[in-house]
């Protein structure tokens, strides 16, 4: 047990996520900060990767964090055994899924992204090689093929989930998950290996 | 996906803008946070005053029960069945003597409790000696780590934050190796006030217990994805 004298900011900073949402759901509003400050990046990343729209984004994100706030007492009794991020980031995909069927699933954010990321590489390079070229043209045009779910499923696994934790965040089995990566490794390894 | 791979596209990501939201979001979210908190703060009193409650009214129940119980008995047995032995007369004067002694010792034990007042003080405020001994779990590189845990912004410069942290520890650390203990304590002191905002542990032996107990997180690091 925690000696009340140290729960102070420093304190906070140190503990556990599911020992901040307890203390957030007896009415501390400093937990939640912590809370908020380890993952809004994260979320939001997470959401802008995957929806065109900044505004529409931030909504989405509005509504993520909103429900937290709203649910933390449940968090509590319900879901004491779950690891915090992975009911944070399962609230951000029902929402996104949520957008996905009024809206229709946007285009690739990630793609586009991706494309900066090497268009400014080129730029720094005075002569990239051919070969690096064509690799970088096959990775956007391979990323551009995978589907909204594959797109999430890489996502997830670069914000660190095993594959158990990202099918309970898309409700979707463990089989599926690793075939999504599958997918998506098939067609991503050949230009993956040029960013070594 | 293999690791390798998944290394290397987050490495792709992490070299693209940082996206981030705005400060109104922020501020929208955090605002409902602590509206939100405030009703949970007072649900939280309601259901603590509400536990009391019924703990003193699970005691009035058993008060009514157990003063039915006497009714019950007395309306069945007359008062003298309720005398287990009458006192003979004779045994007054040794009653008396009893009670005598009982005086004495009750005034013994009283004087005892004003002779020895720090023997309860002892228990409750941890002695000198036992706050050294707290000292002596003081691991170097254990406090160090947890220290580094904070974020930048915290220290405001990093390689400053890191110095600092260092050389406060490496002293604290040497202190305490040779016993001088207060010494430590001044150092922790003079290293807190550098940085007031930091919200450190009042004391050296907190932030020992700190280092040394299981609240320390792996997940405490910006996550900024």
């Amino acid at each position: 047990m925690i000696h009340a004298v140290l729960i102070n900011r420093f304190t906070l900073r140190m503990m556990q996520e599911d020992a901040l949402m307890q203390i957030y759901a007896s009415g501390d509003a400093r937990a939640f900060e912590e809370l908020y400050r380890r993952h809004k990046g994260g979320v939001f990343s997470f959401l802008r990767r995957q929806c065109d729209s900044f505004e529409v984004c931030e909504e989405l994100a509005h509504d993520t964090w909103i429900a937290v706030i709203r649910q933390a007492l449940a968090y509590q009794s319900n879901n004491s055994s779950a690891q915090f991020k992975t009911w944070l980031y399962r609230i951000a995909h029902n929402r996104l899924v949520d957008h996905w069927r009024k809206y229709g699933s946007s285009a690739n954010v990630l793609f586009e992204e991706l494309s900066d990321v090497i268009a400014n590489d080129e730029s720094t390079n005075q002569q990239p090689a051919i070969e690096s070229h064509m690799q970088l043209e096959e990775l956007l045009s391979s990323l551009a093929t995978l589907s909204p779910e594959q797109t999430e499923a890489i996502l997830l696994k670069i914000e660190g989930f095993s594959h158990a934790e990202i099918a309970e965040i898309t409700s979707a089995k463990q089989e599926t998950v690793k075939s999504r990566l599958r997918y998506a490794a098939k067609h991503l390894k050949l230009s993956m290996e040029f960013y070594a | 996906m293999t690791e390798k791979q998944i290394e290397q596209l987050k490495k792709m990501l992490s070299d693209a803008h940082p996206i981030q939201s705005t400060d109104e979001l922020d501020n929208q979210i955090l605002k409902a946070a602590r509206i939100e908190s405030e009703k949970l703060k007072a649900e939280s009193i309601d259901s603590r005053s509400s536990s009391w409650l019924n703990s003193l009214g699970s005691l009035g129940v058993a008060a009514m029960l157990t003063v039915t119980v006497f009714l019950g008995l007395s309306q069945v047995l007359s008062p003298d069945d309720l005398v287990a032995n009458k006192v003979p007369t004779q045994d007054v004067d040794s009653v008396a003597f009893k009670q005598k002694e009982v005086d004495s010792s009750v005034q013994g034990l009283s004087q005892n409790t004003i002779v020895k007042p720090s023997s309860t003080q002892l228990s409750s405020a941890p002695s000198k000696g036992s706050r050294d001994d707290i000292l002596m779990q003081f691991d170097l590189s254990e406090t160090e780590d947890l220290l580094a845990n904070l974020s930048d912004d915290f220290f405001g410069d990093a390689g400053v934050k890191q110095s600092s942290i260092r050389l406060a520890m490496n002293d604290i650390n040497s202190f305490i190796q040779v016993g001088e203990f207060d010494g430590a304590r001044q150092r922790y002191r003079d290293f807190t006030f550098d940085c007031q905002e930091c919200g450190l542990p009042d004391s050296l032996e907190d932030l020992v217990l700190a280092a040394s107990s299981g609240i320390r997180a792996n997940g405490s690091k910006d996550n900024t994805g």
